[in-house]
């Protein structure tokens, strides 16, 4: 039995490997490929974008693309990174706090909000935008960057994430805590929150990706110039008149690289953060 | 059992925590779900002057409009491909990765990193491989003297476009998931399995799907409620406010209640759409939930 | 307490909401002094800002504050401007037949009153009074006047060696099939011009022998009001698509191309668009886009037409007032100018036909012209039937474009292709109220 395994091993098992990394390597050249197109079309000319077959290394390199941006996108760039900084720092504070509340606190009906926040998940936006833009309109907050903020101050997931890894602090610290005199929000800022590094990092991160990237809530609430963010100037730059590929791959690639970086930098924690969710929902 | 004072207090403080959050949640969500729930039973269109409740007319307009059913049937396909071809990929990936491969965690990054770019900078990127003419894709199919495919410019591929996209996009999330789930399966499972004699397809369908089960089950439900929810991609890539594909053939659920409340001033219509799109939703999930009874396995060691 | 907690609650969640609401409000008061500033909502097309800037150093006793929004998204945006209660005086209407909605939902105040305070002759418009007025209420002043033509690539033809086509409209023969045929020809006598002729992608752009013969798609009275000219459209494009003479539907608006692309590089022979065209050729010919031809070597002439008679179609671009501003007569000023003969002149020097047509007006078109054919048809006086005139018309319009789709799309037979157009129509006559 066991022999006659090992004798078919070696070829077998080469064969799968060599599977394995083509498929690999196929697939990450599938994702790479869209990606690298963008950074050398940024580039290039608009002439050379279409010319076959693709050069990925351009032959007259050009800045004019990235000049072209240069009227609006600073704006966006700005507004973008105020707006998603801000929701950030208010998601982070939302979420801690009606984390701690549904972890730590006994209070009647807490199971039932909690239900309903994690429910929430599952309804599209499109189910409440319009009235939700007709709150916005009646607290005459249309075309300001409050209105995004406020809208997405509170999220679901966040405080999901985020009451699960509370309930991993032993409760024994809080009733210590408490023992020596000390009020919850005490225990809040001093003993929770430094614990809690990972799943802030975590939820920042993962709050700063999705905002930077949003385009649906932008488009619906912001309508001047001066307002706008990086991805709905992204979206508006297929003007009537043509579509100038260069300048669009150019902004992609703005678009792109803050993320990425982020990516690159804090990887651990977007990982963490994607497992924490899947694990017994 | 605490004394009533304590009771209090601790109630008290959990308003004050639970408030930040929840004030955001009932002014800028519940109410307005309950508000969708409601003006799908009027004839709103942009003014309030006006506003009329019109009982069921709505719902009875979109159960007999080609475009709706057009749309569901649209979203449907959608969410079925989507949905099996990321977990799909995220599981076989998942797989390959959880061995001892050279450059592990370069591969694992890179698939991973389509999920954080932003979705508009994506679209543009696969607008222009996608070009019909002058698209590298389909110039690169014609050098091997293949047919070039119409992608987004035909009513037959352009749903298949986005659909790939799409799960270009996502599957990287779920092989992480799955990545993780897999490390979690005792490996003693796999040496009773050998001992066994149990084949590699074997193991894969006693051992390995069991002990994914729960994570299967949870990616489904995340991914097909994400997959309903899709906008964005349909929105750049046909179109924009007046997209939905070449003769309705992207027009998901998600794009057609945009375009009716957003476009054509039919909120109330509009509403009583996403009314139905939710319901449509919570009952798969619930469905799924009943369900996994049969499937899922929570408790292997 | 625990009331008391709640009520605490919910007194510090409304303060909050007052806070902002408060906050989020109102700017401070504006000056006293200096011209009075009014809001304008507009499109930015690239021919609007010269208005804009010659009406504001004109004069300083109105300042226009141009608020612009993308062309793209214009419809829904304005929608949702509007349904927000954003705060304007005034804005421009880019779907005209949006005009019955707008009127409904209470957005727009008539100009009957300040057209006479100050002496505005709505006569001078009155070609184009049905599509201001409803029920007898004026609502908006046009500035842009209306009208599609056949222009047409004069090198392209010369090097084919085939007649122009106004030579088909003097001999009375400039059909839909005479159209057809003329573009198999460019295309047969060269084989490396892409396209004989080029449409482009809006419902109006595709249904033009509809719109020429007059019928309202679905009447005022929601009831559907086709005929066979609706049917003879799509099995015009339908054949010029199947013999290749014309971009694919479906591919323009994948590829996002611009109707002005083609002619601006040579590829089209013929080209099927309005009369804010030459405003575009200017363009063209300044920034050094036209390839193997000059701009004197364009021109224009009529639509081919089924009709007995010539007829054009088109809506006129207005604006409007918005009924909640308390500046009407400051944002009236500024629109009688725009509509008016000073305006009219900067709007046909920009390349636009201007609603208001003097003679001043007819010589700045001369100068942006390229030749004596295109200002004869470009001025001469024509019937023009109104677009899609009724509230029902966004919709219809942009039924009919996906109807095209399918069609296109399809082996549909005619038969077919009617039942599919009443019912998709009479869904729109019942979804809209």
């Amino acid at each position: 039995m066991i022999s006659s395994k090992f004798s078919m091993q070696p070829r077998r098992a080469f064969l799968k490997n060599v599977i394995r990394y083509l498929l690999l390597i196929l697939f990450c050249y599938l994702i790479l490929f869209p990606l690298v197109l963008i950074i050398s079309s940024s580039f290039k000319t608009e002439k050379e974008i279409f010319s076959y077959p693709i050069s990925l290394i351009p032959e007259n390199a050009t800045l004019k693309n990235f000049r072209a941006l240069m009227e609006n996108f600073p704006r966006y760039i700005f507004n973008s990174f105020k707006i998603t900084i801000s929701i950030t720092a208010l998601q982070v504070l939302t979420a801690t706090t009606a984390g701690y509340a549904l972890a730590k606190l006994k209070w009647p009906g807490r199971g039932f909000i909690f239900l309903l926040y994690v429910s929430s998940i599952m309804i599209p936006f499109q189910v409440y935008i319009i009235p939700q833009f007709i709150i916005i309109r009646s607290l005459n907050l249309y075309d300001t960057h409050l209105a995004l903020i406020l809208v997405s101050s509170f999220t679901a997931f966040g405080t999901f994430l985020v009451r699960q890894f509370f309930m991993t602090i032993p409760d024994s610290y809080i009733e210590a805590a408490k023992i020596n005199g000390a009020h919850h929000f005490y225990i809040y800022s001093k003993i929770v929150l430094p614990l809690s590094k990972p799943v802030i990092a975590t939820l920042t991160i993962l709050s700063f990706r999705y905002w930077w990237n949003d385009l649906f809530t932008a488009l619906i609430y912001i309508i001047s110039k001066e307002r706008k963010t990086l991805p709905l100037g992204l979206a508006d730059f297929v003007s009537e008149y043509d579509v100038y590929y260069g300048p669009q791959m150019a902004a992609s690639l703005i678009a792109i690289v803050p993320v990425v970086v982020l990516f690159i930098l804090a990887q651990k924690y977007i990982v963490q953060g994607v497992v924490g969710s899947g694990i017994k929902g | 059992m605490k004394r009533p004072q304590q009771l209090n207090n601790e109630i008290n403080t959990a308003i004050l925590f639970l408030l930040p959050s929840f004030a955001g949640f009932v002014l800028f969500i519940l109410i307005p779900i309950l508000s969708s729930f409601l003006v799908s039973f009027t004839n709103y269109s942009g003014s309030f002057a006006k506003i009329q409740f019109v009982g069921f007319r709505n719902y009875e307009l979109i159960f007999s409009n080609t475009k709706f059913w057009k749309s569901i049937y649209v979203t449907l396909i959608f969410v079925a491909s989507s949905v099996v071809f990321q977990l799909f990929l995220g599981f076989c990936f998942a797989l390959i990765l959880n061995r001892k491969i050279f450059g592990k965690v370069i591969f694992r990054s890179i698939l991973f990193l389509p999920v954080v770019l932003s979705s508009v900078a994506v679209c543009m990127a696969f607008l222009f491989l996608f070009h019909p003419t002058a698209g590298p894709v389909n110039n690169f199919l014609m050098s091997l003297n293949l047919e070039p495919v119409p992608w987004l410019a035909h009513k037959d591929t352009a749903l298949m476009s986005i659909i790939i996209v799409f799960v270009w996009q996502s599957f990287g999330y779920y092989m992480i998931i799955f990545l993780s789930g897999l490390q979690t399966i005792n490996p003693a499972l796999y040496e009773v399995a050998d001992i066994d004699g149990a084949s590699e397809f074997q193991k894969l369908v006693k051992v390995t799907i069991p002990g994914l089960s729960p994570v299967i089950f949870f990616s489904m439900i995340i991914a097909l409620i994400n997959a309903f929810k899709m906008f964005d991609h349909v929105f750049i890539m046909t179109g924009g406010q007046y997209g939905g594909g070449p003769a309705d053939s992207t027009r998901v659920l998600a794009f057609d209640i945009y375009q009716n409340g957003f476009l054509f001033w039919q909120i109330g219509y509009g509403a009583a759409e996403s009314v139905v799109l939710f319901l449509i939703i919570l009952a798969i999930t619930v469905i799924q939930y009943r369900f996994q009874r049969s499937w899922v396995s929570y408790d292997i060691v | 307490m625990l009331k008391k907690n709640v009520l605490l609650m919910l007194l510090f969640f409304i303060c909050t909401v007052a806070l902002i609401a408060g906050g989020g409000g109102e700017k401070a008061a504006e000056a006293e002094e200096g011209p009075v500033r009014v809001i304008f909502y507009l499109w930015d097309d690239p021919a609007y800002p010269p208005i804009i800037d010659a009406f504001n150093s004109s004069q300083d006793e109105v300042f226009v504050d141009a608020k612009w929004v993308s062309l793209n998204e214009y419809e829904a945006q304005i929608s949702t401007l509007l349904a927000g209660g954003a705060k304007m005086d005034g804005y421009m209407q880019k779907r005209s037949t949006d005009i019955f909605a707008h009127y409904n939902n209470g957005y727009i105040a008539p100009v009957d009153g300040l057209a006479d305070e100050f002496g505005f002759d709505l006569g001078e418009v009155s070609d184009y009074r049905d599509a201001i007025s409803i029920d007898g209420a004026t609502l908006a002043i046009p500035f842009r006047g209306a009208s599609w033509y056949c222009y047409y690539n004069k090198a392209i033809f010369e090097k084919a060696g085939i007649p122009t086509p106004d030579t088909y409209v003097e001999n009375g023969e400039w059909t839909w099939d005479k159209f057809i045929e003329v573009s198999a020809q460019l295309k047969e006598a060269l084989p490396e011009l892409p396209y004989g002729s080029f449409m482009y992608t809006w419902g109006s752009s595709n249904v033009i022998p509809a719109l020429q013969n007059g019928i309202q798609f679905i009447d005022a009275n929601g009831k559907v009001d086709i005929n066979d000219s609706l049917i003879n459209s799509y099995l015009y494009r339908k054949e010029l698509e199947e013999r290749g003479l014309i971009m694919p539907l479906t591919e323009t608006k994948v590829t996002k191309t611009h109707y002005s692309k083609p002619f601006y590089n040579g590829e089209t022979g013929m080209l099927l668009i309005g009369s804010w065209f030459p405003g575009h050729m200017l363009s063209g010919r300044d920034d050094g886009l036209l390839e193997g031809y000059e701009w004197g070597d364009y021109s224009l002439t009529r639509l081919p037409c089924d009709e007995p008679a010539y007829r054009t179609f088109g809506n006129p671009t207005f604006s409007h007032i918005h009924s909640k501003s308390d500046k009407k007569e400051a944002m009236f000023k500024f629109l009688a100018w725009m509509g008016g003969p000073e305006g009219a002149k900067i709007v046909a020097g920009n390349g636009l036909l201007p609603a208001y047509i003097t003679d001043e007006v007819k010589a700045e078109l001369s100068r942006i012209l390229p030749d004596e054919t295109a200002v004869k048809y470009y001025t001469e006086a024509k019937t023009v039937n109104p677009q899609f005139y009724n509230k029902y018309g966004s919709a219809v319009e942009s039924e009919l474009a996906a109807v095209m789709e399918e069609y296109l799309a399809s082996d549909m037979s005619v038969s077919e292709l009617r039942a599919l157009l009443v019912k998709r129509l009479e869904q729109v006559a019942k979804q809209i109220q």
